[in-house]
């Protein structure tokens, strides 16, 4: 069983890396700006040929490392595609053409409005502080173990049954809640739009404004999920499940969307094709040149602010751990 | 209504955007009421620092064109015509279109084109 879902993973990965370079738009070709017509060229045939052969050879060697019961199966495929990537990325870049110089900005455009408004935003948190309420006045009827982490296998990581570590679930919630709730907000009014007149413009909203959404609905899902867990452990595993599909979901929406036009950074700000580092950008998200959805900007000192109070307690932990 | 940089100019940011808010403004085209964008937003969409877009808002501000309020940010108002400009301040303006005229020649446009584009920017002035 461990075997299959691990190789339907696998050939899922393999099979989205595939077809990403088709999807992306047609002025980007590996996360280069180059001429619409490039990826028909000879040339731009054999970089994709390239790709796509490091691409299936890496599924095959998960594969493989899986058969051999090896857990380094997920980080060979991972590191597999990044070689791909970045190899195409590096073929791409001698025929790269020029950004433009040129600025529009359509002063008339209306304002975006924020899905739902601060109401949405918030009210996991809500959700969140009254399941802390019920589980203080519910606490003995509350899982002996509560799962927190879930793998190919079910449930594989608990937390005892205290007020410490329920305290320290909740506050895990709420936290990842608020980090999804808050990347929707910054990709909202934090990043820039490329195009600001016609089709291309509503495009790009259309695409933002699904983005947002979707991530609000994960950061929904982790107030829900947290719910569930507590208050009907014997459902619980039904998170996981939902995961996947919203996952699936999204991405097959998002694809569906299309992602807006180009955006005018210089290639040399895209590091291997997948960081973005542009000092003189004052947005802290782009939306991605390969790959579907927004990153940051690295050169912005928020984005720091934002990996530090993520990962600063997240390597706290292992460290007492 | 646009606002158009180019980043590559040797024309500052700064002064582009001054400079191209107030066609808009003398256009017409921005009128009194009208809200800009927020200073974060357009700095972003511009790709240009925070600062470049207050600068530039301030500088209106200062000449009447805008008011600018902590928080609902710049809105254009109705500006009390100027005195009569004085002869000298005409002179440095002919002196500015003069060079501007002659910088499109550098660049290689024909002289007809300049005519042609300064007849053309007359005509909308006129219409105005």
């Amino acid at each position: 069983m461990f075997f299959l879902i691990s190789t339907a993973i696998v050939l899922a990965l393999a099979v989205l890396a595939h077809f990403l370079p088709g999807w992306m738009r047609p002025e980007l070709y590996f996360a280069v700006r180059v001429d619409p017509e490039f990826r028909e060229t000879e040339a731009g045939r054999r970089i994709l040929l390239r790709y796509r052969l490091i691409v299936w050879a890496a599924a095959v060697a998960a594969i493989e490392t899986e058969l051999a019961l090896r857990p380094e199966w997920v980080a060979l495929y991972v590191f597999g595609f990044l070689v791909a990537l970045i190899d195409a990325h590096r073929r791409t870049l001698p025929y790269a053409v020029p950004p433009a110089t040129v600025s529009e900005v359509d002063l008339s455009a209306p304002a975006e409005k924020f899905p739902g408004g601060p109401i949405v935003m918030f009210f996991p948190i809500v959700l969140l502080s009254l399941l802390a309420l019920w589980a203080d006045h519910h606490f003995e009827q509350l899982p002996r173990q509560i799962p927190v982490h879930w793998g190919i296998h079910g449930a594989d990581q608990f937390i005892e049954r205290t007020h410490a570590g329920v305290a320290q679930y909740l506050g895990l919630c709420a936290g990842a809640s608020l980090l999804f709730a808050f990347i929707a907000w910054g990709i909202f009014y934090w990043s820039r739009r490329v195009s600001t007149r016609g089709p291309a413009s509503t495009t790009e909203r259309r695409f933002r404004r699904r983005n947002a959404q979707m991530l609000l609905v994960v950061s929904w899902f982790m107030a829900v999920q947290a719910w569930i867990t507590l208050a009907r452990p014997n459902q619980a595993f039904l998170g996981p499940v939902v995961v996947l599909v919203a996952i699936v979901a999204i991405l097959v929406t998002l694809i569906r969307y299309h992602q807006g036009p180009g955006d005018r950074a210089p290639d040399s700000c895209w590091k291997l094709g997948i960081i973005y580092y542009n000092p003189a950008d004052p947005s802290m998200f782009i939306p991605k040149r390969f790959g579907i959805g927004y990153t940051f900007n690295f050169a912005n000192r928020w984005t720091w602010i934002v990996f530090c109070a993520v990962l600063v307690p997240i390597c706290v932990r292992v460290i007492l751990k | 209504m646009t606002l158009r940089i180019d980043l590559k100019s040797s024309v500052p940011v700064y002064r582009q955007m001054v400079d191209g808010l107030r066609v808009l403004l003398v256009n017409g085209e921005l009128k009194p009421g009208d809200q800009l964008p927020p200073v974060r937003r357009l700095a972003m969409d511009l790709g240009v620092h925070f600062n470049t877009v207050a600068e530039s808002y301030r500088t209106l501000a200062n000449e009447g064109w805008l008011e600018i309020a902590r928080r609902s940010g710049a809105k254009v108002i109705a500006r009390k015509a100027p005195k009569r400009g004085q002869a000298e301040v005409a002179e440095t303006f002919d002196h500015r279109l003069r060079g501007l005229a002659a910088e499109m020649m550098a660049r290689g446009f024909s002289r007809e084109s300049v005519v042609r584009e300064l007849r053309r920017l007359a005509e909308t002035l006129e219409a105005h």
